[in-house]
């Protein structure tokens, strides 16, 4: 017994003598050229299960084919205040490329607005937009309105009684329906929840009458026929929704998509970005990705640095507008 | 045991404290119609009703409790607290495994272990089975 | 049917659940790790197994990671998940005892009941209970919480007044963060760390954990841990375990009703499965509760594993997942390209199947596993609490930064410790913190769900008939022992012999 204490100990003792070895060698000059050099971590702001969470899941784990040096990239949900606080601690991380972030619409283009966030589409580093997924309003099989016209012309009449479930207080689903509020003259009633499911669960369950929710998370239940979808608020048909109108197409001037993308903390070196934006382009384009977005409904949807950064500053001036017409923001 | 009535002074202090908090909480705005303001208030309202009770009650009953726990070991209380939060900032500025074999080795100590094989065998062994785990295996980057 | 059968007994898939129920447990056990985070790490492993390995393993680790947590709850009052944190109400007590090993066992066989009672309902009326899950609303989740915290008379001990206080508090503590309808920042002090809340699982760790050290260690000097218990690998009868049928069956039943309703969670079940064992005990025996008793230990363990097959059933049959972990799952399974929703049973009619057996199976491998472990760990018991508290509140630590590689989770687990270190100091109880913790979210946001709802008409609490009988009952139960509990005090009577049934 004793013999095996002190092997064990000395089997520990030399484990911690090695770990305290590699960890000194490292000096800040090899930093960007050996990039990575150890495992990254991707902060997904929303819980597990979600799309923006599978889709991460589902590039990282193909991503240690394309990075360099053979390390992988661990998913890490830091759910909660609907996005900005993942996003925050992304914001506020190292800026050596260990620690970047998913991001979305919610946190990054519409909360600077309402919640004083520390970030703001200017102040991160934009990797690369992977996913982009319209929005549909869907609602239970029994219900009334079998087109949008019907649904419309019940809403015009009955003003501030439907209500509809959403992801979210100030998501994108909850401001396109107030940008469509905005230009119509509807009144609505928003009910918010936390996330797409509990919100589908609430219409399924009859709380409310209608739900905007990502397509993807509709379409099981628009198969099986439980949910109708009326409207498309997004700005373009995803597959199997080919027949559901866009609201552009009935002269609605709102189309906003639910767009996902990776973002760095300001001031990551741009060599260490260029890994990390041709790493995951690869993964994108990686056949077990492809499929696995198919699975999930998802599109992927694919834009540069530059490109990224000018959605985001688009759709960030947009909301604005929005919210400040439907009185959210002065 | 009526001086036991000091931690419902406490949190009475601290309740009107949050109670100020919550009045410098955003209003609410049309689409929402209670406010972020208005349960943290009622909760703390119930906070305070319910420690005006338990002081009322500590001065009306008449029930002699035992002094059992009044043998309070300040000092050791607070060396202990001190080594815990020595250790808990040392994280953030030297390597956790030597904070946490001074976590484990004086701990030990202040628990009377006077073997020091077994002082140092066992903060080791902690430490490499810990690392091993952790780091190795987890990839939790301490 | 053949082919399901086969799929599921060959030897990959076999190994794949056993390994799974393993890691389940050995990750919910340790403070720090939980089943969620081993779902989350091997789901891209999963990605290139065929269907059925990947999704069993799956399956194995949530089934494990339900069970694991109890047995360092009982042993070293550490519940390594929430889920666990109401077994330490009798399982360390008993622990304490000297009845480890027969805490232990009462668990393992819970959890294995538990698990296959929920298991039958969910392969038997999954698509009808899935239908009932959906009637809650905001009204009936408001007031099954409500209901919920009703229960802070039944684990607060003597003192129900300082159980209330401390249940406030931990409503309060609940309402630091982001605020669930329109996303205000409350109480944060500008901490970004704050934004999200107080992390639960490492409050709770402090709470129990981290303060039971300080306690054990501030008590050296004055000699009161001196007994010396020594861990016996007591074993059980089968006559005696077929004593508590009850138990095993009301738990079950309470464990799978929480699950199917999605959005509540496991640690409600337990609480709410505490309860009630208390409720139906006879009067003298209700006493007991709290002082170590097998009934308690039972009744929580049971409910938590009867969580699974109830939540399974709205994530398989609406696609709608309860929790974390069955959102986790969920995503394992979509990767997998299975579709759970309701044409899940018309599609994929033989994979269903197999996932029925492969639960089936992970529940008797993980009775196997844990009747094999509890001749090992009990040991714990045996080392000396020099030894052993030092290592245990270093292990509260490092677990405490794992969950999210935060630094300031650990300021929580350590404030935390003291917080629970002086309200045991004086003798307030420290369950219903957890459980206003547990519970103040779900109050506060469906509370204010209603209003918008009802354009602020109270009166759809008492309308509806579920939000109507369980606020009936909550309130009764609220009242009942607060008034006896004043009334007994303001008379004098000496009350630690009764105890207040709730």
């Amino acid at each position: 017994m004793k013999l095996v204490m002190k092997k064990l100990a000395a089997v520990g003792f030399a484990a911690m003598l090695a770990a305290g070895c590699s960890n000194s060698s490292a000096s800040t000059d090899e930093k960007a050229a050996s990039f990575p050099e150890r495992d990254i971590e991707i902060i997904v702001p929303y819980a597990p299960g979600g799309t923006t969470d599978t889709a991460s899941r589902a590039l990282t784990s193909v991503i240690s084919e394309y990075l360099p040096n053979d390390y992988n990239v661990n998913v890490v949900n830091k759910e909660g205040g609907a996005g900005v606080i993942g996003t925050t601690e992304v914001f506020n991380a190292k800026p050596d490329g260990y620690k970047i972030g998913m991001t979305t619409v919610g946190p990054m283009t519409i909360k600077p607005h309402t919640d004083n966030t520390a970030y703001s589409p200017e102040t991160v580093e934009p990797i690369i937009q992977v996913v982009a997924t319209p929005n549909v309003l869907v609602v239970k099989k029994d219900a009334p309105w079998q087109t949008y016209e019907e649904w419309l012309e019940y809403v015009k009449a009955n003003p501030g009684k439907f209500t509809y479930s959403t992801t979210g207080a100030g998501l994108t689903q909850h401001i396109t329906m107030e940008a469509f509020s905005a230009q119509t003259g509807v009144k609505l009633k928003h009910v918010p929840y936390e996330g797409g499911a509990p919100a589908l669960a609430a219409l399924l369950g009859g709380h409310v009458q209608g739900a905007v929710i990502q397509t993807v998370e509709a379409m099981p239940q628009i198969e099986s026929g439980e949910i109708r979808a009326l409207v498309n608020t997004g700005s373009f048909k995803s597959s199997g929704l080919e027949d559901v109108p866009l609201l552009t197409e009935k002269d609605v001037d709102v189309a906003s998509d639910v767009w996902t993308g990776l973002i760095a903390p300001p001031d990551t070196p741009e060599d260490v970005i260029k890994v990390l934006h041709d790493s995951f382009k690869k993964a994108l384009e990686d056949q077990k990705v492809i499929d696995t977005f198919a699975k999930l409904g998802v599109e992927p949807s694919y834009a540069s640095p530059d490109e990224f950064a000018e959605i985001m500053k688009k759709d960030y001036d947009l909301n604005e507008e929005i919210l400040k017409a439907a009185g959210i923001i002065e | 045991m009526k001086k036991e009535g000091f931690v419902n002074v406490i949190m009475l202090l601290l309740s009107f404290f949050m109670l100020y908090m919550v009045g410098k909480l955003p209003e609410p705005n049309a689409t929402q119609e209670l406010g972020p303001g208005f349960y943290p208030k009622l909760i703390i309202y119930m906070i305070i009703v319910f420690n005006v009770l338990q002081l009322v009650m500590l001065f009306l009953t008449k029930v002699k409790a035992s002094d059992e726990a009044s043998e309070f070991q300040f000092s050791r209380f607070f060396i202990m607290i001190a080594i815990m939060t020595g250790y808990v900032l040392s994280l953030s500025y030297i390597d956790y495994k030597i904070g946490t074999f001074l976590l484990i080795f004086s701990l030990m100590l202040l628990l009377g272990v006077k073997s020091y094989k077994l002082l140092l065998s066992v903060s080791v062994i902690s430490v490499g089975t810990i690392y091993l785990l952790f780091e190795v295996l987890l990839n939790v980057h301490i | 049917m053949e082919q399901v059968l086969a799929q599921v007994f060959e030897m990959q898939t076999l190994v794949l659940v056993f390994a799974g129920v393993f890691l389940g447990v050995v990750f919910s056990a340790i403070p720090g790790l939980t089943a969620t985070m081993g779902i989350a790490l091997l789901i891209p492993y999963t990605f290139s197994l065929p269907q059925v390995p990947a999704i069993s393993m799956l399956l194995g680790i949530y089934i494990g990671g339900m069970y694991g947590g109890s047995i360092t709850a009982i042993l070293i009052r550490t519940p390594g998940t929430p889920s666990a944190a109401a077994t330490l109400l009798d399982g360390y007590p008993m622990a304490a005892k000297g009845q480890a090993g027969k805490a232990l066992n009462y668990a393992t066989i819970g959890s294995f009941v538990g698990g296959i009672i929920s298991c039958i309902i969910l392969i038997l009326i999954a698509p009808q209970l899935a239908a009932f899950g959906l009637k809650f609303g905001p009204a009936e989740f408001f007031a099954l919480a409500v209901f919920g915290l009703s229960i802070v008379g039944t684990i607060s001990g003597k003192n129900v007044v300082k159980g209330l206080i401390v249940a406030g508090v931990g409503l309060f503590i609940a309402t630091i963060g982001m605020d669930p309808i329109g996303g205000v920042a409350r109480f944060t002090f500008g901490s970004i760390n704050l934004t999200s809340g107080v992390s639960f699982i490492p409050a709770l760790i402090g709470l129990f954990a981290v303060s039971q050290v300080i306690k054990e260690i501030e008590e050296k000097a004055t000699g009161h841990n001196k007994k010396k218990i020594k861990y016996k690998r007591e074993r059980i009868s089968l006559k005696e375990t077929f004593s508590y049928w009850k138990e095993f069956l009301r738990a079950s039943v309470i464990g799978t009703f929480i699950g199917i309703i999605p959005g509540t969670g496991t640690s409600i079940a337990t609480f709410l499965s505490y309860n009630e064992s208390k409720r139906f005990a006879k009067p003298e025996r209700r006493k007991e509760y709290g002082k170590g008793i097998p009934e308690g230990v039972i009744a929580t363990e049971t409910s938590n594993n009867a969580v699974t097959g109830g939540a399974l059933i709205p994530l398989l049959t609406l696609g709608i997942p309860g929790d974390v972990v069955t959102a986790v799952i969920l995503g394992g399974l979509l990767i997998q390209g299975v579709t759970p929703g309701p044409l899940l049973f018309q599609n994929n009619g033989p994979l269903v199947y197999s996932l029925f057996i492969t639960l089936i199976i992970a529940n008797i491998f993980m009775l196997l596993i844990g009747l094999f472990a509890v001749r090992f760990v009990g040991k714990i018991v045996d080392v000396p609490k020099n030894v052993l508290l030092p290592i245990v509140v270093t292990l509260c630590f490092i677990g405490s930064y794992s969950l999210s590689n935060n630094l300031f989770d650990v300021w929580v687990a350590l404030a935390f410790g003291v917080i629970g270190y002086l309200l045991e100091k004086f003798n307030y109880p420290l369950p219903p913190l957890i459980l206003g913790i547990i519970l103040g979210p779900i109050i506060e946001s469906n509370l204010r769900r209603t209003i918008i709802e009802s354009s602020g008409d109270l009166s759809v609490f008492f309308t509806r008939p579920i939000s109507a009988v369980f606020l009936t009952i909550a309130i009764v139960s609220f009242l009942y022992p607060l008034f006896k509990d004043l009334w007994r005090k303001l008379k004098g009577k000496e009350s630690i012999e009764e105890d207040i049934p709730a």
